[in-house]
């Protein structure tokens, strides 16, 4: 298969100004400004109080979870049901840009914003740096980050058009940000999360709250690196059958 | 073969108990305009499809610039436009950076857009963006966007369907235009006037078939089974001649007599062939 940088960075061109249209830009100042908001509503509950370590990891977990899923699954998933929509997808594959070429341009945008807003939630979540082991934080997001946008390249393969993109969207955002949010809640919700690889990102922030110096170890990894490999496995299954849309 | 743009040989295309291609056979070379004439579903996009690679045939072989279309590399659609009715644009670009996109991917220089641009008529509408654009102006930037990278061959499916006669006359212009640059244009419609205006070789289809095949003239005078013409008399009444020597005379006396105004043969056009080979309107 052919893989020509150009082509890639024209489609990351193109696929970054779609990333600033104010519809899209919406999501990640939502998430900003949520995360702001509930720092404040814990602040506010704790009479003005400074946050607790945990409350700040909530804080910001709450933050990274909605950005990771919501701006990586959503964002993927939407742009490609809208590319088949308004069929430029198919003038695209008959311009000679190949199905790689068009994956890797398209994860690439909604990827770095995503890091973007991850690295901005530290200091928007009130956390300070000093809790974080910033290498260890990249790298864990970045992976869990990639692995969302795969997912919902996965989803915009079945999405015929955006609103099915979004009804497509929904329970797998529900079940990646929803479980490691409420991990803490219930054991079982605990033992599940650990499963997930926002699950990982969440034990990761969690453990900077109780001061433990978080490692990757065996399970998170197999996690980590385990389901972002299924994602593709998938992704390239899904893609050889139906390649991007079905005729 | 040498110069054989692009070459189908009875190529068939079965979707599980449906047919929608028999037996079809064409070849085009550059600088040759082949008008696909059917009604709609007979099966010209599919034909497109496959000449373009995006659909298998299940039987016989399809070769495109000597490459069989079933192993085909990305590469090959540098050479090839394709203007399809799922041909869209980017709605939140404008004109200009719609163009652009494309010149990036296919490494054109960025002097060929405004080139492109003012041929079709859009530079001075560059800057609006694409869902602004009405029905013709979009078909155009459509078209802009096929020819920006000089293909060899065009895939042109419905043109002008839809688009007032103004917008279609300038794109007859630019297409023929095109083919004086040695660019083989394969149109699909079903206007048989167009296709009689702008093709060097027309196929007929009818439920996957090829009906008939040739030059439009060559075509239509081989239905001219009656051989009439028409006389419109200073009375203005008009009179229909078959050819024969009484009428060869009747005419000789109205010209002595000046009352002929016009005269024109009545050989069949295109729709008048469809109809006598089908039996089907071709526009219905």
């Amino acid at each position: 298969m052919n893989f020509s940088m150009r082509k890639v960075s024209a489609v990351m061109w193109a696929k970054s100004r779609a990333l600033t249209d104010k519809n899209m830009i919406l999501g990640p100042v939502m998430i900003l400004g949520l995360t702001v908001g509930m720092r404040f509503l814990y602040q506010s509950m704790r009479n003005g109080e400074p946050l607790t370590p945990t409350l700040l990891s909530m804080v910001l977990n709450l933050g990274l979870n909605m950005n990771i899923t919501m701006t990586g699954m959503f964002g993927t998933s939407a742009a490609l049901a809208e590319e088949k929509e308004k069929f430029t997808l198919r003038a695209l594959m008959t311009s000679s840009v190949s199905s790689l070429e068009f994956f890797v341009g398209s994860i690439l945008p909604p990827f770095l914003e995503i890091m973007a807003v991850n690295v901005a939630l530290i200091p928007v979540s009130g956390v300070s740096m000093a809790m974080i082991n910033v290498p260890l934080y990249l790298l864990v997001t970045a992976i869990a980050s990639v692995t969302s946008c795969i997912i919902g390249m996965i989803i915009g393969i079945f999405a015929k058009n955006q609103m099915s993109a979004s009804t497509l969207t929904s329970p797998a955002m529900l079940v990646f940000m929803l479980i490691p949010t409420f991990g803490n809640f219930t054991p079982f919700l605990e033992k599940l999360s650990g499963f997930l690889f926002t699950g990982v990102v969440a034990k990761m922030v969690s453990s900077y709250a109780a001061g433990d110096a978080f490692s990757l170890g065996i399970l998170n990894t197999a996690v980590l690196f385990g389901e972002i490999v299924l994602a593709v496995m998938i992704f390239a299954a899904c893609y050889r059958k139906n390649g991007y849309e079905a005729d | 073969m040498a110069d054989t743009i692009l070459l189908l040989e009875h190529i068939s295309k079965k979707f599980k108990s449906e047919t929608a291609l028999q037996d079809i056979s064409i070849s085009m070379k550059g600088g040759e305009i082949l008008g696909f004439l059917g009604p709609s579903g007979a099966g010209k996009t599919t034909t497109i499809k496959i000449a373009t690679g995006q659909l298998r045939q299940t039987a016989g072989t399809a070769h495109i610039l000597g490459r069989d279309t079933t192993k085909l590399d990305n590469q090959l659609y540098c050479q090839i436009g394709i203007v399809t009715d799922h041909s869209g644009v980017y709605e939140r670009m404008n004109v200009y950076d719609n163009l652009l996109y494309f010149a990036k991917i296919l490494d054109v220089p960025r002097e060929r857009i405004e080139i492109i641009l003012k041929r079709v008529g859009l530079w001075e509408h560059r800057n609006k963006l694409a869902s602004k654009l009405s029905k013709g102006q979009g078909q155009r930037l459509v078209l802009a966007r096929a020819v920006l990278h000089q293909p060899k061959l065009l895939f042109l499916d419905e043109p002008t369907s839809g688009l007032d006669p103004s917008t279609a006359l300038q794109i007859h212009r630019f297409l023929l235009e095109l083919k004086s640059q040695g660019m083989a244009i394969f149109l699909t419609t079903h206007n048989m006037e167009e296709a009689a205006k702008l093709c060097d070789v027309v196929a007929l289809l009818h439920e996957g078939h090829i009906v008939e095949q040739g030059a439009p003239r060559e075509v239509c005078l081989k239905y001219n089974t009656q051989k009439r013409y028409k006389v419109l008399l200073d009375t203005r009444e008009e009179v229909v001649l078959p050819q024969n020597s009484e009428s060869a005379a009747q005419i000789a006396r109205w010209m002595e007599e000046n009352r002929i105004e016009s005269i024109h043969s009545c050989e069949p056009t295109l729709e008048h062939v469809f109809l006598a080979v089908t039996g089907k309107e071709l526009q219905s």
